[in-house]
């Protein structure tokens, strides 16, 4: 049916130098876990100019999902949005774009501490996944041939 | 409560020496709020998208649906080749602010982006140029208004001189000049100079003292702005301008008014005596706001009037002695006044907010409400922004509550801020009564949270490790068991990566926290309070080709505890350490469909941890996690670290995904199921229950986000034998834009849970907008929550009114109901507060932030 | 200057027709006259002469230029015009067509100029047709602490004819 090992689609080389720029104010969570994936992907992050990946905005929230019988919280939902830019070289925009991640847990307000460290492992678990996702998006670009 | 922690936008500035490395020093920016504006330190919108867990990543950016980028850093490629980023200032939007509003270009043949912004361009195309009923004043109708403003200030492209030639240009009908002295003009007068343009019927210049005054038919114009009056006078080396009798028009923030006199400043402010000001159109008086001095500064994007009287429909309605608002059309614009609620429990509520723009760098917001049924309730915000961090004082109080007869107070502090490899978090609640969100949340605020965070943290980061010092306790608003507060806790975590030959990683994470809690009503294990010492090395060697992924991972969790009102039968002093050994592989299988490409990932996850008999160790931070496709491949069944679970386990996967050519995800369907090779007997404290199935239930989930306004999810979990699905969640959602939302989600689990919502923005008309929230509890049959609003919306006002019914939390099923009338002039710019139901309707408060759609 | 009047009037010309019976000479082609520190420019000069004293200089040109300096202390004064008609006993220059007068940095142009040297006033007027060229005047405002530019070029006295058409 036309399936095939996926064939060595490896990043091309102007892609292989970025740098990457957080929002300050607050330290970046998504920072960390994205540097550590396109260091394992064969590219060069702060090491020099090249490609400019800029976080924008990153920003985790919480709202509530399900109400339980005494109308109390039931599950919550979290999302994390992260809206990122990317410049060539030439320092123009080749690729915006505004990911979300989503997870929901059962709450339980008995555990208030159990459930505070579940969000936490769950944003990282978000965080990983986003990562992935942003790596796709900039490992699919097609500089343009110099 | 919604928390978040937003990060709001970068302000630095820092360039690239030599391509080298990268230097941000301080922002040396005097006034860094200055772009700042009340709506930026707001959240950005908390877009829900599909509820399992891998969801889709928007496929196509929506520009509709961009956020305000106030003071993101504009990089751009310097002449070495490196980046240099400069702060963003919004006023005069930045390239990154100006992409972020432009669609990308189609990434791959890396064009540049339109700069100019097609929002505006759209805009003039379709009004009306030939409907001169209002050209004076610049405004034209626009054909087949889609939004409650029918019309739109034009500016006509008269040519300016440019910026630096000083010279004074007079066309006339005729003029006498004594050379050197007094010249005087008549017929159709037109003076040009530096930027700005005068007309009048006749015109004095006296080149003595560089006065001219102009008569009959004032129109004063110089980009953004238009004055009409029937005297004016200007100075032809300060530029300074005073028109007399004066109406105005600013175009940008489609602000109108008159004025006994206008002053043009030198500085570009302009002041006003005896004026009004409105953004309603011209032949439209619904409201205007009458004062006796009134200057708008755009170097600091606000106005201030003195004096005020609040006049709708030529009535006045509301005197205020000192007012100011933004004037940034960066602003959302909404001034929130007044806002009135009736609630049977509360009685009649209003509140009208008070803003102050006390500097650049801080604000403030006081809002007081009245309670017809309590009393008088000072609310307060203070925000202050400096290059380090922002912080936010919010403040409440009530002397003297009649219905609970005592004072109410609250008090909340909340910061973030990063410098160098230093930041800081502080979110911080305390209140005076475990009702005061209940009673005086005002009946227009959903609040159904149990424990107010108290927290502060500060993290210190470094390339490969990073450390945390958290103080964390809580205060209880319901009767909810007090928790376990970490006082203090101190996480240090690592991850090194060495090349021998293939990579290795060496990670670790140490966790030494104290936990405390109010153990009088506890009994038994739930009393131990202590000490925990946890550190967890891992070795890891990540082997990734384009084809697949084999990661083999050792760690070892140790822990150490000193308990305090230990069990009886458990001692004070504990050691645990458990080896976990996991290998994680699977492979990529792809082909190419017609315009698509799709994969099968098959996955197999190998765990083995060994058992270790953990009854004694209470579970400070350890709770089970809930059965989901992601959690068949975690090591550890439970969160924290208080409980290691004892797995065989093989979990199996398969999962494909759908991707367009640019490498977005556009749908993915999963599959997959653990198979267990010993009994699971490591549980929480107190269950003694051993899982003896050999193998999981079915977990299976999919999206699909065929295009960027429609996004459906689905999740399940399907019993090993019968594949009846135990649990099973829905949900999708629907933009077509900022004014049309449509979100519904049904969760089902066997008798836990059967409960659908339903949250929905529709316009009935371009100024009538229907919204609500319906959440429908069938297991328990019960409406937690029902609210309708209708908001009517013309070009400069707003009302909305909306009813709302809901059961308070843990009130034993008691409902309430709310009626809640809400006025809003657009143009003013929103304060802060005025936390309205209104705002758990999904997409509600994005499209409050870009109230120009 | 004052005392332009009492100075001998130099004029060159390719050729010059004199009418004894209207007192007109008519000079024809590249025509400069000066006077002191005035100096008349055209294609054509006409100079009307009532017994000994020349009482009126009427310059066409394409455009024809006049310039004086009104005052030791004041900047040279232009004027150009399709026809400059200068009344030398009221000292008052009518300028027609294309009509300007700069002095400085200030310029004034229109349909049609009176410039009077005595009163050293310019008014200027449009053609009331349509679309006729109306008054512009265009001025360099000056801080008055800072003094007038000095226009320091000193005026060149016409002595012969190869003075160009400035």
């Amino acid at each position: 049916c036309g399936f095939h090992l996926r064939g060595s689609a490896d990043i091309a080389e102007p892609l292989r130098q970025l740098t990457l720029i957080t929002p300050e104010r607050s330290r970046s969570q998504l920072e960390p876990v994205l540097r550590r994936l396109l260091e394992a992907n064969g590219i060069a992050v702060n090491a020099g100019a090249g490609y400019l990946l800029q976080i924008i905005s990153e920003k985790r929230s919480r709202r509530e999902a399900t109400l339980g019988a005494n109308a109390d919280i039931d599950e919550y939902e979290l999302s994390t949005k992260v809206n990122f830019i990317v410049k060539d070289p030439q320092g123009n925009p080749v690729l915006q774009r505004t990911l979300l991640a989503e997870r929901t847990y059962d709450y339980d307000s008995d555990k208030e501490t159990a459930s505070s460290a579940q969000e936490a492992q769950l944003y990282i678990e978000m965080d990983q996944q986003l990562a992935n996702q942003i790596l796709r998006l900039y490992a699919n670009l097609k500089p343009a041939t110099p | 409560a919604e928390t978040d922690s937003g990060i709001r936008d970068a302000l630095w500035t820092c360039t690239m020496e030599n391509g080298q490395n990268w230097q941000c020093d301080q922002p040396d920016r005097t006034n860094p709020l200055a772009d700042q504006d009340k709506g930026q330190l707001q959240e950005a919108p908390a877009e829900a998208l599909p509820v399992t867990d891998n969801a889709a990543d928007t496929a196509t950016p929506d520009p509709a649906y961009q956020q305000q980028i106030s003071g993101a850093w504009l990089c751009e490629a310097n002449a070495s080749g490196g980046w240099s980023c400069l702060d963003n200032q919004p006023t005069t939007g930045g390239a990154a602010e100006q992409s972020s509003r432009t669609s990308v270009a189609a990434p791959g043949n890396a064009d540049s982006l339109s700069s100019d912004d097609p929002a505006a361009k759209t805009k003039t195309q379709n009004a009306d140029l030939s409907d001169i009923r209002y050209a004076e004043q610049d405004w034209y109708p626009i054909t087949g208004a889609s939004k409650a403003c029918y019309g739109v200030y034009i500016e006509p492209d008269s040519q300016l001189p440019a910026e630096d030639d000083d010279s004074l240009t007079v066309d006339a009908d005729s003029s006498e000049t004594q050379l050197g002295g007094l010249t005087r003009l008549e017929g159709n007068v037109e003076l040009r100079q530096r930027g700005h343009f005068l007309r009048s019927d006749s015109a004095e210049v006296d080149q003595i003292s560089n006065q001219i005054t102009m008569n009959g038919n004032i129109q004063y114009r110089e980009p953004g702005l238009l004055l009409r009056g029937s005297k004016a006078q200007t100075n032809a080396i300060s530029g300074e301008t005073v028109v007399s009798d004066a109406d105005y028009v600013v175009h940008e923030r489609s602000l109108r008014g008159e004025a006994k006199r206008i002053i043009r400043l030198k500085d570009n402010r302009i002041r006003m005596e005896h004026s009004s000001y409105t953004t309603c159109p011209p032949n439209d008086e619904s409201w205007k706001i009458a004062s006796s001095s009134l200057v708008l500064d755009p170097n600091r994007g606000f106005g201030t009037a003195r004096n005020a009287t609040l006049k709708v429909a030529d009535t006045p309605v509301f005197y205020f002695p000192y007012i100011e608002f933004p004037i940034d059309d960066l602003r959302h614009s909404g001034f929130l006044f007044p806002s009135l609620g009736y609630s049977n429990e509360d009685g009649l509520e209003l509140a009208a907010p008070y803003y102050f723009n006390l500097a650049p760098n801080y604000d403030d917001t006081l809002t007081p409400k009245v309670f017809t049924e309590r009393g008088l309730l000072l609310e307060n915000e203070f925000r202050h922004l400096n290059h380090y961090g922002k912080q936010t004082l919010s403040t409440g109080l009530l002397i003297d509550d009649t219905q609970a007869d005592r004072d109410r107070w609250l008090v909340g502090i909340d910061h973030t801020g990063s410098l160098g490899a230093w930041s800081s978090l502080v979110d911080y609640t305390a209140v005076s009564d475990k009702k005061y969100f209940d009673d005086l949340g005002s009946s227009l605020a959903v609040d159904r949270s149990t424990h107010l965070d108290q927290r502060a943290e500060t993290t210190y980061t470094r390339e490969h490790w990073s450390a945390t010092l958290r103080a964390h306790s809580y205060q209880t608003i319901n009767d909810s068991k007090s928790p376990y507060q970490r006082m203090p806790q101190l996480q240090v975590s690592g991850n090194y990566g060495y090349q021998l030959g293939q990579e290795v990683v060496f990670s670790y994470l140490t966790d030494m926290t104290r936990f405390e809690r109010k153990i009088d009503d506890l009994s038994g294990i739930d009393r131990v309070t202590g000490s925990r010492l946890h550190i967890q090395p891992a070795i890891s060697l990540p082997m990734l080709w384009s084809w697949g992924y084999l990661t083999p991972k050792m760690s070892y969790w140790l822990s150490h505890y000193d308990l305090q009102d230990q069990v009886a039968g458990q001692d004070d002093s504990i050691d645990r350490a458990t080896g976990v050994f996991s290998i994680d592989s699977g492979l990529v299988f792809e082909r190419q469909l017609d315009n698509y490409t799709q994969t099968v990932e098959p996955r197999l996850f190998t765990l083995y941890s060994q058992r270790q008999d953990q009854q004694g160790i209470p579970d400070f931070d350890t709770a089970e996690t809930d059965f989901s496709y992601q959690g068949l491949f975690r090591e550890n069944r439970f969160t924290g670290f208080d409980k290691v679970s004892d797995n065989q386990q093989i979990s199996v996967g398969l999962s494909s995904g759908f991707f367009t050519s640019d490498g977005s995800e556009i749908a993915r369907v999963g599959l997959a199921q653990a198979y267990y090779f010993a009994d699971r007997t490591v549980q929480l404290n107190g269950d003694t229950s051993v899982d003896t199935e050999d193998q999981s239930n079915y977990a299976a989930e999919a999206y699909w986000n065929p295009y960027s306004e429609l996004r459906l999810s689905v999740d399940t979990e399907l019993d090993r034998s019968g594949f009846n699905p135990l649990e099973s969640n829905f949900k999708v959602r629907y933009t077509p834009s900022l004014n049309k939302v449509i979100g519904f989600s049904y969760r089902y689990r066997e008798n836990v849970r059967s409960q659908a919502e339903l949250s929905f923005i529709w316009p009935l008309a371009p100024e009538w907008t229907l919204m609500g929230r319906w959440q429908e509890d069938m297991e328990h049959s019960q409406t937690p929550e029902a609210l309708l609003g209708l908001e009517y919306a013309s070009c400069c006002w707003k009302v909305r009114v909306a009813a709302r019914k809901w059961i308070e939390d843990d009130s034993g099923g008691r409902e309430d109901s709310a009626l809640f009338l809400q006025f809003i002039l657009k143009g003013l710019g929103t304060v802060g507060g005025g936390t309205s139901v209104l705002q758990d309707i999904i997409g509600f408060k994005e499209r409050e932030e870009n109230d120009d759609y | 200057l004052p005392e332009d009047a009492r100075q001998p009037i130099h004029i060159t010309a390719d050729s010059a027709t004199r009418n004894d019976q209207t007192g007109i000479t008519l000079y024809k082609g590249d025509v400069l006259l000066t006077q002191g520190s005035m100096k008349v420019t055209g294609d054509s000069i006409e100079l009307r002469q009532s017994g000994r004293s020349v009482t009126s200089i009427i310059a066409k040109g394409g455009p024809a230029e006049f310039q004086q300096r009104p005052a030791a202390n004041k900047e040279v004064t232009h004027a150009y015009g399709e026809v400059l008609h200068y009344n030398i006993r009221t000292k008052e220059l009518e300028i027609t067509g294309q009509a300007k007068v700069s002095q400085g940095s200030d310029s004034f142009s229109g349909n049609r100029i009176i410039y009077d040297m005595n009163k050293s006033t310019v008014n200027a007027f449009s053609d009331n047709s349509a679309n006729g060229q109306r008054v512009q005047m265009i001025i360099q405002p000056k801080a008055p602490d800072q003094e007038p530019a000095q226009d320091n070029t000193p005026a060149s006295e016409a002595t012969s004819g190869d003075l160009n058409n400035q």
